[in-house]
């Protein structure tokens, strides 16, 4: 089912993701309505990290062919990553969605939100070459790798390169052309 | 129109036609290779272009990856911006999504070139760019198609390489015929030249029948070969012209002899015409001297009797006289006086009038000299007067003459000589073949001949003897002098035929059966030429 009339591009990025989330099953067209758009938003937005983001080859997630996401404290985008993930692969993984109880069930995560970024949480995240996404550039520059950040109406996100390195991941330039990079620069 | 064109083509010197053919063969594959190139030029120019425009959108499209999936219109507007740079870019698009569900993302528009909008490039098979250079990529990431890239770009690039090129093309294949112009003109010679050599050579050769003149060689191709070989010719004509030439005086020697044995032989026959006539005239002199002096002999003996009697009758007379002055005068002498009178001037005219003959003849004999008259007669009409003139001399015999002749019949001739012929034959046959009393015939018959008559005198006395007939002709010759032949009729006869009337006369005879003349005369020309009829 078509969603809806697209016409031309304005900046209307709603329809562009339900443009987006169209090409998952029929299934999921459904549940569309029940979910925030803004976590829609980010939904996809976390999804396409992936793709654009690889990881040591030695990691284990990478051997067991499994994307995993680990969402913490945000069942609505627990949900949202669920429906936008159905049925889809980065890079030949199956992906999958896990919301952890506690700190410890973190260790098979590949890419792992944080609504709130505390302490425990973090502790076992250091240096780990998981992709760590929160809400805010203060995120993204005290914490984390990825913060999410709202400007002009749209969703954007921020980006510390050297926290990246030092996780041993690689970002794709595209994606870090689109990001507001954080922190210092890249480690000589 | 062709025709004339082919014929003015035909016409063309030699040097023209050659530099005709490198330059129309130059021009023509110049302009070929010129138009394969520029085709090929503007092939290549074409596919390059929609390589290269190809490559641009494959990378544009790897980049517009994230701006995609992220659907960051910004940063997509900002990566096919970069398109400005790229001059001939007429319009870009990104289309985000897949198959029917494509949307516009992000536009790029040249500012100064119109092109297509964006909504119309969306469909896979839009003609919206068909004058266009259009490349379209599939914006993929990891395999997942997001989008689409569609760049359109104009190809005023490729016309102004392609007008570029042309031109310059066009000034190469110029400079090229202008190149191939000149060294045609240079190339050409080569074979014109010894060819032109040649036909001067046999122009000069014509003109002047000079032989000993040769072509010159130019080198070792066919025309060399054709020139040696016309050299050779010419060598051979020189030799039979040498030939000719020795030939021919060899030949005006020859004629040149011929000539000189040709101009004595003529004088020889002149020579021997004038002797055949002088032979003929001193014959003439001779028969004449000869009849002068048969007449002469002939004339003798009437006349010296004629005096013996006249001597004996003056004797006598004065014999009487003397006896008639002394008285002496008997009966019986002047009887015997009288006799003696009687007897003498019988004698005395009988011999006078033989003379008187005998003159008359030879005066026919000579009248046969003169000339006379020559014109076209009938002969029946003309014999048939003679025969009526000789009517009384006929009369006094039993002899009949009969006449067969066509009265049509004619003949250019002397008639005059006829008559004195015929006369004389008549007269002839009267004396001859006829004793006085007999009864016979005598046939004249003419028949037409060629060129003339023949003319046959037949008569049925006595014949002539076989030892008298060769001689009939001679002057003087008779068998019958004592009953008053002259000897001279025949030879009259023989001689105006052969002479005047250019004819001949044949005899035959038979003892006791008749004799027959043949005479063939033939028909004067208007100019009759006299020395012809002598030697006839």
């Amino acid at each position: 089912m078509k969603p809806g009339v697209t016409s031309g591009w304005r900046g209307r990025w709603p329809g562009v993701i339900l443009l987006l989330l169209s090409l998952t099953t029929p299934s999921a067209a459904l549940a569309q309505d029940e979910v925030d758009i803004s976590l829609r938003v980010r939904a996809a937005f976390l999804f396409n990290f992936a793709r654009f983001t690889s990881w040591p080859d030695a990691e284990p997630a990478t051997v067991d062919g499994r994307l995993i996401y680990c969402v913490v404290g945000n069942s609505g985008l627990t949900r949202a990553l669920r429906v936008a993930t159905e049925g889809k692969q980065v890079s030949g993984q199956t992906i999958e969605v896990r919301a952890p109880e506690r700190p410890t069930d973190l260790a098979a995560c590949d890419v792992v939100y944080l609504n709130e970024p505390s302490d425990a949480w973090l502790e076992g995240l250091r240096e780990t070459p998981k992709l760590l996404v929160g809400e805010g550039t203060d995120f993204a520059r005290e914490h984390g790798m990825v913060g999410f950040f709202v400007r002009e109406g749209r969703l954007r996100f921020a980006i510390h390169l050297r926290r990246v390195d030092e996780a041993r991941l690689q970002m794709s330039s595209r994606l870090l052309g689109l990001a507001t990079l954080v922190g210092e620069g890249r480690s000589p | 129109m062709t025709r004339r064109l082919t014929k003015w083509m035909a016409d063309l010197s030699i040097r023209h036609k050659l530099r005709l053919a490198i330059l129309t063969t130059t021009v023509f594959a110049v302009a070929l290779v010129a138009v394969a190139t520029a085709t090929l030029q503007w092939h290549n120019a074409r596919s390059s272009a929609v390589s290269d425009l190809d490559a641009l959108a494959a990378v544009i499209a790897a980049n517009s990856t994230a701006a995609i999936s992220f659907n960051d219109r910004i940063a997509a507007q900002e990566i096919l911006q970069a398109l400005r740079t790229r001059g001939n870019v007429v319009a870009a698009c990104l289309f985000a999504g897949q198959g029917g569900n494509r949307e516009v993302a992000a536009v790029y528009q040249s500012a100064d070139m119109p092109g297509p909008e964006c909504a119309d490039l969306l469909p896979a098979q839009s003609q919206a760019a068909k004058h266009f250079i259009l490349a379209r990529q599939d914006v993929a990431l990891h395999g997942d198609t997001l989008g689409e890239l569609v760049i359109v770009e104009n190809d005023a690039e490729i016309w102004a390489l392609l007008k570029a090129n042309t031109l310059a093309l066009l000034l190469i294949s110029l400079a090229s015929m202008l190149l191939a112009a000149w060294l045609s003109g240079g190339i050409q010679r080569l074979i014109s030249r010894p060819i032109m050599a040649l036909a001067e050579t046999a122009d000069r050769i014509a003109g002047s029948g000079d032989f000993s003149l040769r072509a010159p060689r130019f080198g070792n191709d066919e025309v060399g070969g054709l020139i040696r070989a016309f050299n050779f010719m010419l060598d051979q004509i020189e030799v039979a012209e040498a030939n000719l030439r020795d030939l021919n005086a060899d030949l005006k020697l020859q004629v040149e002899e011929r000539n000189k044995t040709n101009a004595t032989l003529q004088e020889t026959l002149d020579q021997l015409r004038e002797t055949q006539e002088q032979l003929v005239q001193t014959e003439k002199m001779a028969s004449l001297g000869g009849l002068v002096a048969g007449v002469a002999h002939e004339i003798n003996t009437p006349i010296g009797v004629g005096v013996t009697a006249a001597s004996t009758l003056k004797s006598r007379s004065e014999e009487l006289r003397l006896a008639f002055e002394q008285d002496e005068l008997t009966a019986s002498g002047l009887s015997r006086y009288f006799d003696m009178v009687g007897q003498s001037t019988s004698i005395l005219l009988a011999n006078l009038e033989r003379a008187a003959n005998l003159v008359q003849s030879f005066k026919q004999v000579a009248v046969d000299q003169t000339s006379s008259e020559i014109r076209e007669f009938r002969p029946a009409e003309y014999i048939h007067e003679i025969l009526l003139s000789l009517g009384p001399k006929l009369k006094k015999t039993a002899i009949e003459v009969r006449l067969d002749c066509d009265p049509e019949l004619r003949i250019r001739s002397y008639p005059g000589v006829l008559s004195q012929v015929l006369t004389n034959l008549v007269v002839n046959a009267l004396l001859h073949a006829y004793e006085p009393a007999d009864k016979g015939t005598i046939d004249i018959h003419v028949s037409r001949n060629e060129g003339g008559l023949q003319l046959l005198f037949r008569d049925d006395g006595k014949g002539i003897a076989p030892e008298v007939l060769p001689r009939i002709f001679d002057p003087f010759y008779t068998t019958r002098r004592n009953a008053g032949g002259s000897g001279l009729g025949l030879h009259i006869v023989y001689n105006l035929v052969t002479q005047q009337l250019g004819g001949r006369i044949r005899v035959h005879s038979e003892l006791g059966k008749g004799t027959e003349f043949t005479i063939d005369m033939k028909s004067k020309e208007a100019n009759h030429e006299q020395s012809l009829s002598r030697t006839g």
